[in-house]
């Protein structure tokens, strides 16, 4: 009796472990969430920087794509891309070019241009999802896409702010940076205005979101890795 | 007037143009043509290069420079190396590499004849990565696997971040014609499975940076297979099966051992019986009876509530009841001593005590010995359906507990409006025989060990009645008890209680003493109304108490009296203790 149970139990705990060992690991890729309101929910910050870094990711691959296929589309032959230069409305921000100067630039005001640059993105491109349905025969998925980078973007500034949060803690830089000086008068401008104004809308785009992915995988081997990824 | 002037003069600009265009080629020698920017690449994101091809020289040596302007330095410079890329290539070394902003070249080609200007190319480093090939691409054949290593490209600042690369590596057979890849990821090895032995490989790796192109496949590295390369990766397989042969070795071993135990582990059973005192091995030998017997209400605590009810009755009711009383006495005696039979006379006893309950739980009721026998049954299940023992007990005590009605079952359709106080008598002795009736054939096979004493009692009483049915002519059989005790009952519910009226318990002292009182004789009517005077002509004695506590009687032939009764009970007295007389003295005097 006692041996047949010790063994029932023995082959549960095998059955157990072997199912334990051939699940599929789906947890790791799982992102742990917080609830809402909880001040010692902690999170590290290395998987703060990551999901900051996936989603960073994810914004520049929208942006190119909604750049090239808008491009494509509607920018050929017409120049656009002379008109653009120095055009984009965070070009003001003094953001470190190169790989020395990002180098050189402290993790703290890395993060906080990095803020900054986000949260100069808020009105575009709330402007950029009205004006992408005001398009003639635009692209469902330029659409899609236009209203995902918003989505996320916003997200992502959220875990910015978080992660400037742990970083700095007490020195967030709150300020409104309103770089962007609106939209065009609609009445004004003609269709190619119109087109030049959301081609160069989607340049800047890609451009700074580019900026910014690249930054956070920077600050992430600097910060979580050491330098050493 | 300008503008006249202008218009004027093109035509006459056109034709110089043409002139000196054949007058060069009179001469062989041009200006050179539109060189061409062909790529602008960025290897690591710190530096980059661009190309161009040149057009025509036009016959003459012809210089080219590049001219650059970025969007934060509008100034145009000139390309600051056209050595390091090679030929027709500038470098843009660190210091002049920007991100993030749009370069805007142009390439001229001159000569001694003139100069042409190449289209402008608009050119943001961002977006022109394309990595050199990974490194030191290395293949180590393992056990079971090749596995391929790489470094990545030199240049490539992995460390600090700047630069993200993921991998995919090709192989595919030497003669073979399709490459197979795999994707790495950000690794810089790989494990490559499903290679047949003996045969050359072929592998090559590249990357690509985050946002970015693929560089080109790295030199082609070869690696030949050994013959005794495992074909597949026979471990895990190999693994899997010891352990699934192990898991169901335990398995078939654990149903062996204790297969029924795993059953009841796939099936749990039905809850075992909970009754104290129930011997479960009854179920297994299968014995109806004796499995009836268990039922009878054990554990039943004495309620000494319906005592005092009782008693209340008999204040004012007349000397008959007394002896009734005194009855009920003897049976409260008898739940100090033995409570497992407490059940019974309490059912008999309330159903004295509350005749409008009784009739109301005796309508739709039968009589029959196999009805009863299969309440009990009922009541069995659902005890084993999980009624705790306590519960059970409650279902003993309530008196309007329809399903545990069996004392009344066994009693005749007495139930009509004719009950009053004289009626309790009858019914108290209604239900004494049907305690008799239901208890011997019942309780007492399986009590017996437990209340030999009070059972030896009742087993005088069958023997009294044996001897009454065989004046009343009705059919017995000596010696089997329960023949004796089922008959009645079989003939009619009053026939049942008329036979088993005429001797009553008056009182068993502790000491297994009997006191017997004597009946009135029923003839017919059992309605009739019990009386002092009448039943106690008749009478029976106790002849000996056997030292196995077996109660000999012997049936009274002549008609004695009371006092003949008290007698006899003088008797008892003198032999038991003083202080169980002075207790039965107590009773008696109202006699």
């Amino acid at each position: 009796m006692v041996i047949s149970g010790a063994s029932l139990k023995g082959v549960l705990l095998m059955v157990l472990l072997v199912t334990n060992i051939f699940q599929p690991r789906k947890g790791v890729n799982s992102l742990p969430i917080c609830p809402n309101g909880s001040v010692n929910c902690q999170i590290s910050t290395g998987d703060l920087f990551d999901r900051a870094v996936k989603l960073s990711h994810y914004i520049h691959s929208l942006s190119s794509e909604i750049f090239n296929e808008f491009d494509e589309r509607y920018a050929q032959d017409r120049g656009f891309i002379t008109k653009s230069i120095n055009a984009c409305h965070t070009s003001s921000l003094n953001t470190p070019e190169d790989k020395a100067q990002a180098q050189q630039i402290q993790h703290e005001e890395l993060l906080n241009l990095v803020l900054r640059v986000l949260r100069s993105w808020n009105d575009p491109l709330v402007h950029l999802v009205s004006e992408v349905q005001g398009i003639k025969e635009a692209p469902d998925t330029i659409l899609w896409k236009a209203v995902e980078i918003e989505e996320q973007t916003k997200r992502l500034l959220e875990g910015m702010e978080k992660i400037v949060k742990r970083v700095q803690p007490g020195d967030l830089g709150n300020e409104v940076y309103s770089l962007w000086p609106g939209p065009q008068d609609v009445q004004v401008a003609d269709e190619d205005s119109r087109l030049f104004a959301f081609y160069n809308l989607l340049h800047c785009l890609r451009r700074d979101s580019h900026k910014i992915d690249n930054y956070l995988k920077l600050l992430k081997c600097r910060l979580i890795h050491d330098s050493s990824c | 007037m300008q503008r006249q002037l202008e218009v004027k003069a093109w035509p006459s600009i056109i034709f110089f143009v043409l002139l000196l265009q054949n007058t060069k080629f009179l001469d062989g020698q041009t200006a050179p043509d539109k060189p061409e920017i062909i790529k602008c690449r960025s290897p690591e994101k710190e530096t980059f290069s661009c190309w161009w091809k040149p057009g025509s020289d036009g016959g003459l040596p012809t210089n080219y420079t590049l001219l650059y302007s970025t969007e934060k330095h509008p100034e145009i410079m000139e390309c600051p190396d056209y050595k390091t890329s090679g030929p027709n290539s500038c470098y843009f070394d660190k210091k002049h590499t920007s991100l993030w902003t749009i370069y805007t070249i142009v390439v001229n080609a001159t000569n001694e004849k003139g100069s042409n200007a190449s289209n402008p190319k608009f050119v943001d480093v961002t977006y022109i990565i394309e990595p050199y090939p990974p490194t030191n691409v290395s293949l180590t054949v393992e056990k079971t696997h090749l596995l391929v290593k790489w470094l990545p490209p030199s240049m490539a600042d992995i460390k600090y971040g700047w630069l993200t690369l993921v991998y995919e590596l090709r192989l595919k057979a030497e003669k073979a014609q399709e490459w197979v890849t795999h994707s790495a990821g950000q690794q810089t090895q790989f494990n490559v499975l499903s290679l047949h032995p003996g045969e050359t490989y072929v592998v090559q790796v590249r990357c690509k940076p985050d946002h970015g192109f693929w560089s080109q496949w790295s030199p082609e590295t070869y690696i030949q297979i050994p013959n005794t390369f495992q074909e597949r990766d026979l471990t895990l397989w190999i693994s899997i099966a010891v352990l699934a042969f192990v898991i169901g070795l335990i398995m078939i071993w654990t149903m062996v051992s204790k297969g029924y135990k795993k059953m009841t582990c796939i099936f749990p059973p039905v809850p075992g019986p909970k009754i104290i005192g129930f011997d479960t091995q009854l179920l297994k030998t299968g014995k109806s009876e004796e499995l009836l017997s268990a039922l009878g209400c054990q554990g039943f605590p004495p309620t000494s509530d319906y005592e005092e009810l009782l008693v209340d009755y008999l204040e004012v009711d007349d000397s008959r009841d007394q002896l009734i009383s005194n009855q009920d006495k003897v049976h409260s005696n008898q739940n100090v001593k033995s409570p497992h039979i407490e059940p019974d006379n309490d059912s008999g006893r309330g159903s004295c005590d509350s005749p409008s309950a009784f009739s109301e739980r005796h309508k739709g009721t039968r009589v029959t010995p196999s009805t009863f026998e299969s309440v009990g049954v009922d009541s069995r299940l659902e005890n084993t359906a999980g009624q705790s023992s306590s519960d059970w007990a409650a279902q003993c005590i309530d008196p309007e507990e329809k399903s545990y009605a069996w004392p009344e079952e066994a009693m005749p359709n007495s139930h009509t409006s004719k009950f009053s106080y004289h009626n309790i008598t009858e019914v108290c002795k209604l239900a004494l025989g049907a305690l008799n009736a239901n208890v011997p054939s019942v309780v007492m096979a399986n009590e017996e060990d437990y209340q030999p004493k009070y059972f030896k009692t009742i087993e005088s009483v069958v023997e009294e009645d044996r001897s009454r049915q065989k004046e009343l002519e009705i059919q017995s059989k000596p010696g089997n008890h329960n023949t004796v005790w089922l008959l009645p009952q079989e003939k009619a519910p009053f026939l049942s209680a008329k036979t088993m009226d005429y001797v009553e318990v008056h009182k068993i002292s502790q000491n297994n003493a009997l006191a017997l009182v004597p009946k009135h004789n029923e003839t017919t009517d059992s309605s009739k109304q019990c009386s002092v005077s009448g039943p106690n002509k008749e009478y029976t004695k106790v002849a000996r108490v056997d030292e196995n506590n077996v109660l000999v009687l012997v049936q009274d032939s002549g008609m004695q009296n009371l006092p003949v009764f008290q007698d006899s009970h003088k008797e008892y007295c003198q032999i038991f203790p003083q202080q169980q007389a002075e207790n039965h003295m107590d009773n008696f005097p109202a006699v």
